[in-house]
């Protein structure tokens, strides 16, 4: 190749073990693999991990397979939304009515299709709102529709069991015979987690992550590129919505139950804050931000005594959290360890200057 | 009704042949841009192989030597090493000296300097004493059998080398005639649908077909209007720009002419007139008619006036959304990452590095553009524009908020521009300087009116154009 | 459904508008100066009614002197939170801002049981009995505590408004509202006049708390999260861009919600912010708002 800057374009086949090291997933099968690990060590031995912390880790997984999609949404689509509580509530709601209601067996893979689809159709809706209504104004609208979800599964009916919510759902069946129980839901949620994550990293390394942040910066110029705003926001909201429903059906055949007290605007607002905290612009800063948010509280703090006593009060520490990231740390606790990181080189850097003089390389 | 389905009709079938004809220009470049990268390729394949043979004639070299021409290698690396190990130390030795000086005189300094550097010195020593000591004893007879393999393995050296690179070769021509193959017929099929395409277009728009007076006109503006509430920001204004020239707009503040440009991109809506354009299939669509997203499509680019580049991007992915028309690939190639993706990926990044090479910017492709010089970005946003071949590139007065060198900079690029992409610029500006400069053709616009049209030098000197710009235009040339 | 009734329904609710009327007030006045949606708003106010609830019911402290410690308290925090959190965070983008005060909410929700203890407190009326009356032949009536919150709000909030538009401080609040950089370029202090939204804020919010506990007859940690959230709709409602617009839509909400409960108490809720989404969906800038052009 005449241009030495096209260099880029060829895979170096000399480096492999390099490519393979600083593939973009590398880490997170790294991740996974030790979860599974955590999940088997809690299977084999109940003394090292309890089924708290394991119930806590499955949760915070849920939660990170929603903040994901809400990443999407607000870091790439610059759209905010306050509606994610009641679309997890709808997924969950939807999962537990198919497995309680249908009278046969039910393939995992029909309940996460029947979420999709649900999904779509209220991303869709959503995405049409955000057409005529931006800003604070579209977070205000979200947090009506949610409201108005939480209103229809307030209201008695068989499908929602009203103020009690769904109880006692049957394990679901991952293909029309297997039966799962709590142990091997871990799995499932796991390897969900994982394929939602390899999706999201192609997404925002696509075309189409690079046309919502095109749309994010500048609507014009996006516009004149040919982006089309319409279909990006419906696009953005349909990915949201389906990641939150997925996150709720995975919530009621993990819990095997759904409360309406659970689906309120509290937690979509703990959503909002894991995303943030973490650094919306990164995978890895969702899964750290939805720990900190969610995993902290339920593995961690839950198990001191004196948080028990005062139940809520843990929250204080995410609280704070939140308050100080966003005034000083706006790019979420990922910029913190690449700072660190950037800290800790120009201090390496300018000890060897002072020790070598200014041009020892 | 009948004119509605016939319009409806003929719209798909032309969004169907573009699509087809983009695809078809896009696999072109994939050709050129897989054989380069091809050959590349097996030339890296083959350094990689040169470097594997080297490395075990290597080590045959070493097993046929004799003890004592070892010992002697290895001292030589032996010595190397530590004197690389020593660099460093020695730098730091120089730097206390040199802090020392001003603390403790420069006697004491130079003691420590002198002893310090001794020690180093006899580490040094003392190696080579050692060594010297093995060589000394070590016998110099060699091994002869270890030497034959040596002696044959060099002589197969190059042979094996050259076979690889043969092999090599033929394999990537083979991969790239396989390529081709497949390309070609894509092809064909591409270009079988674009001619039926084009022929039922033909039967079918033949009638409603407006005709351009000129052939070599590219856009027609036709008594265009825009209100904006009670305010005429456009009046009735009409004009041609030809194919290939540069053409400028100017105007006093507030003249309207940002107002054109939005209108001719439909970022308005205009509320009265036409706007005609000749895409490069020479058929004259209304511009009017189109979505703001889909002007791009035609060939139409533009820039604006305050800067609109995507500023959490880094300078080749904003490159990259200049040509995001071009992608075939839909959002499921897009979520499964599929070859069709990647492949296009690497047409377009090689067309931006292209453009960014030829622009002059190649060396901030990687840089996120916040906080570059405004010039840069100014480039970085013209760059963008041509991503998708245009036929027609909008500039909304590029030279806003420049200083000199970066105007007249700026005008070599744009003449450059217009000269290796063969498309028409249409340029609104305020640096009377530039337009006069660059412009083929200059249109002198007051509260949305036509003023007068015609070559630089007619402007200059027309009287009406003179009396809207006094006080302003006048005194900008002066200060100049 | 007699008319008797429709009105009955109007009269036994009006202290909810009352109440989201202060709280969307709050809402409004910090919104138009510090450009963020307080999600903080209801927290600020459960905070002075805890306060009021505690002193006298634990301490036994004399109502009224309660009820003004409540509203200092909330006065005190809003200013607090201005001074020390939103000032700082200037820079912060608006969707920071917002998390900024949904922060505020989970720390201030985490510190109230340490601080009050976790059992909810009794709040009795200020004022027991109803007012009985009839118009045109219609037996109606009113609790006199109901009357109350309603002549309260209505003080309170045209207080405001005659500040908003006859005093110094109103003429700072609307040019900064309009373009804060450029007020403070004519030389008003938009820091203080920030300041004095948030500290109003947190006042109207106690109030708001402490006239709504009186009428339900407890204060616990979560009573003033729908209200908040219906102080939100009614200022989408109303339209953000205007002062009165969000006042407007906080009257007609809870009003149009215990109506329709009157045909259909199930899907009240559901209508309601069904409703309320058509008509934002119709004028994206609510009822009374004014467009803003952005320009390319």
């Amino acid at each position: 190749m005449a241009n030495e800057y096209r260099k880029e374009l060829i895979n170096d086949r000399s480096k492999k073990a390099k490519q393979i090291v600083s593939h973009p997933l590398f880490g997170f099968v790294i991740l996974t693999i030790i979860l599974a690990g955590v999940q088997l060590l809690f299977m084999f031995t109940e003394d090292i991990i309890s089924l708290t912390v394991s119930k806590a880790i499955a949760q915070t997984l849920i939660y990170a397979i929603v903040g994901m999609g809400f990443a999407i949404l607000l870091g790439y689509a610059g759209l905010a939304s306050l509606g994610t509580a009641g679309f997890i509530g709808l997924g969950s709601y939807i999962a537990g009515n198919m497995l309680k209601l249908i009278p046969f067996p039910v393939p995992y893979i029909l309940i996460i299709g029947a979420v999709i689809i649900a999904g779509i159709v209220l991303g869709g809706v959503v995405g049409f709102i955000s057409l005529r209504i931006e800003g604070m104004y579209l977070a205000i609208i979200t947090l009506g529709l949610s409201e108005i979800l939480l209103e229809l599964f307030k209201t008695p009916n068989q499908f929602t069991g009203g103020a009690s919510g769904l109880k006692s759902v049957p394990w679901a069946k991952l293909a029309m015979f297997y039966e799962m129980d709590r142990e091997k839901m871990f799995f499932l949620i796991l390897g969900v987690l994982f394929i939602t994550i390899v999706f999201t990293i192609n997404i925002i390394n696509s075309p189409t992550g690079r046309a919502m942040l095109a749309m994010k910066n500048s609507q014009s110029a996006a516009q004149a590129m040919g982006i089309s705003i319409l279909k990006y926001r419906l696009l953005a909201f349909v990915l949201a919505t389906i990641y939150a429903m997925i996150g709720g059906a995975l919530y009621v055949t993990y819990l095997r139950a759904s409360n309406t007290s659970s689906w309120t605007l509290a937690l979509s607002l703990n959503v909002l804050a894991a995303v943030i905290i973490g650094g919306y612009r990164s995978v890895w800063g969702v899964l750290m931000g939805t720990f900190v948010i969610f995993g902290l509280d339920l593995a961690v703090l839950k198990n001191i005594d004196f948080f028990n006593k005062y139940p809520g009060s843990s929250a204080i520490f995410s609280g704070v959290l939140i308050v100080l990231i966003v005034m000083f740390y706006p790019g979420g606790l990922i910029r913190l360890f690449a700072d660190i990181k950037t800290l800790i080189k120009s201090g390496i850097e300018k000890w060897k200057v002072y020790r070598y003089g200014k041009d020892y390389k | 009704m009948a004119k509605i389905i016939n319009s409806v009709i003929v719209r798909r079938l032309i969004r169907k042949r573009n699509r087809a004809s983009s695809d078809y220009e896009l696999n072109h470049t994939y050709l050129a841009v897989a054989k380069e990268i091809l050959a590349e390729q097996s030339r890296m394949d083959t350094d990689i192989k040169r470097g594997k043979i080297e490395k075990s004639l290597n080590a045959l070299q070493q097993k046929a030597m004799s003890p004592k021409e070892k010992a002697q290698q290895s001292m030589e690396e032996k010595i190397e090493k530590l004197n690389k190990n020593q660099r460093l130390p020695r730098l730091a030795v120089e730097q206390t000296y040199l802090r020392k000086i001003e603390k403790q005189g420069k006697d004491a300094a130079q003691e420590y300097k002198s002893a310090a550097l001794k020690k180093l010195d006899d580490k040094l020593s003392a190696i080579k004493d050692k060594f010297e000591g093995i060589i000394k004893l070590s016998p110099s007879e060699k091994d002869e059998a270890s030497e034959k393999a040596y002696t044959l393995a060099k002589a197969e050296y190059d042979r094996k080398l050259s076979e690889f690179e043969k092999h090599n070769k033929e394999k990537s021509e083979a991969k790239y005639a396989r390529i081709e193959k497949k390309v070609s017929a894509q092809n064909s099929r591409l270009k079988a649908k674009i001619d039926a395409c084009s022929q039922k277009l033909n039967g079918r728009k033949a009638a409603a077909q407006k005709q351009l007076k000129d052939t070599e006109t590219i856009l027609q503006l036709e008594e265009l209007e825009m209100r904006f509430g009670g305010v005429k920001a456009v009046d009735k204004l009409s004009f041609e720009v030809k194919e290939g020239e540069i053409f400028g707009l100017i105007g006093p503040n507030g003249a309207g002419k940002t107002t054109v440009f939005n209108c001719i991109t439909q970022f308005n809506k205009p509320t009265g007139g036409n706007i005609y354009y000749r895409n490069k299939n020479n058929e004259v669509m209304d511009l009017t008619h189109q979505k703001v997203h889909n002007i791009i499509k035609t060939g139409i680019v533009r820039t604006f006036q305050n800067l609109e580049l995507i500023w959490e991007l880094s300078v080749l992915d904003n490159m990259l959304i200049g040509s995001h028309v071009l992608y075939s690939a839909g959002f499921f190639d897009h979520l499964f990452h599929t070859r069709k993706l990647k492949r296009e990926e690497k047409i377009m990044k090689a067309r931006a590095l292209d453009v960014l090479d030829r622009l002059g910017l190649i060396a901030y492709k990687d840089v996120i553009p916040f906080g570059l010089p405004y010039g840069i970005l100014k480039k970085i946003e013209l760059a963008r524009t041509l991503m998708v071949n245009p036929r027609l590139i909008i500039l909304d007065e590029p030279a806003a908020g420049l200083n000199e060198a970066e105007t007249e900079e700026l005008a070599r690029t744009i003449h450059k521009i217009r000269n290796d992409y063969e498309c028409t610029i249409f340029l609104v500006e305020h640096d009377m300087g530039l337009v006069m400069d660059i412009c083929d053709t200059v249109c002198a616009i007051s509260f949305g009116k036509m003023l007068a049209i015609g070559t630089p030098e007619e402007i200059q000197t027309n009287a009406v154009v003179q009396e809207a710009y006094l006080g302003s235009a006048v005194t900008e040339d002066e200060d100049e | 459904m007699t008319l008797q009734t429709i009105l009955q329904t109007i009269l036994s609710n009006a202290h909810l508008a009352g109440v989201l009327v202060l709280a969307t007030t709050g809402i409004m006045l910090v919104f138009r100066t510090s450009f963020t949606t307080n999600f903080a708003q209801g927290m600020m106010a459960t905070v002075g009614v805890f306060t009021t609830a505690a002193l006298t019911s634990k301490m036994g402290l004399n109502i009224w002197l309660g009820v003004a410690l409540g509203i200092v308290l909330s006065f005190l925090l809003g200013l607090f939170i201005d001074v020390a959190i939103i000032r700082k965070a200037r820079k912060v983008s608006v969707v920071g801002k917002q998390m900024i005060t949904m922060g505020l909410v989970i720390i201030i929700a985490a510190l109230i049981p340490l601080i009050y203890g976790t059992i909810p407190y009794e709040f009795g009326r200020f004022i027991d009995g109803n007012i009985d009356f009839s118009i045109g032949g219609m037996d109606l009536f009113i609790t006199k505590n109901g009357l109350l919150i309603l002549g309260v709000a209505a003080v309170i909030v045209t207080i405001i408004f005659i500040s908003l538009y006859f005093t110094k401080w109103g003429l700072g609040v609307r040019a900064t509202a309009s373009n804060e950089t450029v007020a403070s370029m004519m030389g008003i202090n938009t820091r203080v006049i920030t300041a004095m939204s948030w500290s109003i804020a947190g006042g109207c919010g106690a109030v708001a708390a402490i006239l709504m506990a009186s009428q339900s007859g407890t204060v616990d940690n979560s009573m003033m999260v729908s209200v908040q959230v219906n102080g939100f709709m009614a200022s989408v409602l109303g339209g953000f861009s205007s002062f009165y617009g969000p006042i407007i839509g906080a009257v007609l909400i809870p009003i149009t919600k215990a109506v329709v409960a009157i045909y259909n108490s199930l899907w009240s809720g559901v209508i309601l912010y069904s409703v309320i989404l058509l008509v934002v969906l119709i004028k994206p800038r609510g009822l009374f708002g004014k467009k803003d052009v952005k320009k390319v």
